[in-house]
């Protein structure tokens, strides 16, 4: 810095005047912008119940404490519920239990709604509770059944010369 | 960065996501962001006996890797619009 | 706080890792990373489908194959300590930056810290509720008095300022 004590006295004053007018123009470009991230989009869950659908199929149930750019989540309280589907493909019967603190890896999120306290157990009342540990050999046993029908489909698509889009971590 | 303009145009309007596992979910576009990934307001599913614990959700954000389709009113797409801006982005590609 | 930063909090601490193929990993974290790579000790790796177990003194895993983790409830309550002390620091730095700067050019610079502080408590879920309505009302009541204290000593500071500039000449 070759300045001199004298230069420094005009520049402290010329601060507002530069300030005035531009400062709110950023702050408006940046909130603009700031409205089309991840962050923003998630932001409004934080400290609400919301629920999570992992790629794997799995449903947790949770009070979302934070997350940051890559959809990286923290909960807290998880419930995991299974739901085990009929033949006609709707839930019939339910299995859930306590899980605690999770922090999932965006990549494996589906999607991440939120939750109405009112009514998130209404639906439960139409479906017969079970064990989860009997719930998870069930769902084990259809997810078994999904690969197997997925694989044939795969086969029967690739005779015809197309590709069936299915990765076995994709249960959801 | 095309895509993320046009689905910017979009908001606030009712959508129809179709999702890679087969769940539609229709509702108001919230929010959009650079992968896609998608927020959506007053959401009502498609085929709701299947997912009825999506009935107590109120908005939901959505993976963009995990879209098959977005459905969305041909009034809402202004397809000049959207080839000139098509072009334009194949110019400042080749340009580069 | 950032989940990642949750994550350091944890270290010492006993938890569970299932990775994208199904396996599970419980044993003590040792270290991690900002791509979530981790190393554990004493841990116990159990097969996708849940019949094979085995015991391994140390592990390292890279980041991209975790699904998720499951952390003890207690680190919950941890960070809601470093929290609140974090902000209590942030508090005093204040302070102590206010007492040094020039009147005018303080107004602006105080104003604009405000901003970003509470937009920052918001974005990443940091100082919420009690916490973040009490810091508000900590940095309403620092900043009045700072901006006092700041105008009364006005020639004071640009005193100062001059004879620093003179000594880097």
């Amino acid at each position: 810095m070759s300045e001199s004590p004298v230069t420094v006295q005009p520049s402290q004053e010329q601060q507002p005047q530069t300030k005035d007018p531009s400062a709110p123009n950023v702050e408006d470009l940046y909130l603009e912008s700031y409205a089309f991230t991840t962050a923003a989009a998630i932001v409004g869950s934080v400290d609400r119940k919301v629920f999570v659908l992992l790629r794997d199929g799995r449903n947790l149930f949770g009070i979302l404490r934070t997350f940051d750019q890559f959809a990286n989540l923290v909960l807290q309280d998880v419930v995991e519920r299974i739901y085990l589907n009929d033949e006609s493909n709707t839930p019939k019967k339910f299995g859930e239990t306590y899980k605690g603190v999770f922090m999932v890896r965006g990549e494996n999120v589906v999607m991440l709604g939120e939750l109405d306290i009112d009514k998130e157990d209404d639906h439960l009342y139409e479906l017969e509770q079970i064990p989860f540990e009997v719930a998870e050999k069930e769902l084990k046993i259809a997810h078994a059944k999904t690969i197997k029908d997925e694989k044939i489909k795969g086969k029967k698509l690739l005779e015809k010369g197309l590709i069936n889009d299915f990765v076995k971590s994709d249960l959801y | 960065m095309l895509f993320f303009s046009f689905f910017k145009t979009l908001v606030d309007q009712e959508v129809t996501v179709e999702l890679k596992n087969d769940i539609e979910i229709k509702g108001t576009l919230k929010s959009v962001d650079q992968y896609l990934n998608l927020k959506i307001d007053n959401i009502s599913t498609v085929n709701e006996g299947k997912y009825p614990h999506l009935k107590s959700v109120k908005t939901l954000f959505i993976r963009g890797s995990t879209v098959r389709y977005v459905h969305m009113s041909p009034s809402s797409v202004d397809c000049t619009l959207l080839q000139d801006a098509s072009r334009r982005e194949a110019l400042v590609q080749s340009a580069k | 706080m950032l989940p990642l930063y949750l994550l350091t909090s944890a270290k010492s601490k006993e938890i569970l890792i299932e990775l994208k193929n199904g396996e599970n990993l419980t044993g003590e974290l040792v270290n991690c990373d900002s791509w979530m790579n981790l190393t554990l000790k004493n841990v116990i790796q159990t097969s996708p489908n849940g019949e094979e177990f085995l015991k391994i003194p140390e592990i390292y895993v890279r980041g991209n194959h975790i699904k998720y983790l499951r952390l003890p409830e207690e680190i919950m309550d941890h960070a809601k300590e470093q929290n609140i002390l974090n902000m209590e620091q942030r508090n005093r730095n204040q302070k102590r930056r206010g007492g040094n700067q020039g009147g005018n050019y303080n107004n602006y610079g105080n104003n604009n810290n405000n901003n970003r502080d509470r937009d920052n408590s918001g974005r990443f879920g940091g100082g919420r509720d009690r916490g973040h309505f009490r810091n508000d009302q900590q940095q309403h009541r620092n900043g009045g008095g700072r901006n006092r204290y700041n105008n009364n000593n006005n020639n004071n500071n640009n005193n100062n300022n001059n004879s620093q500039n003179q000594n880097q000449n």
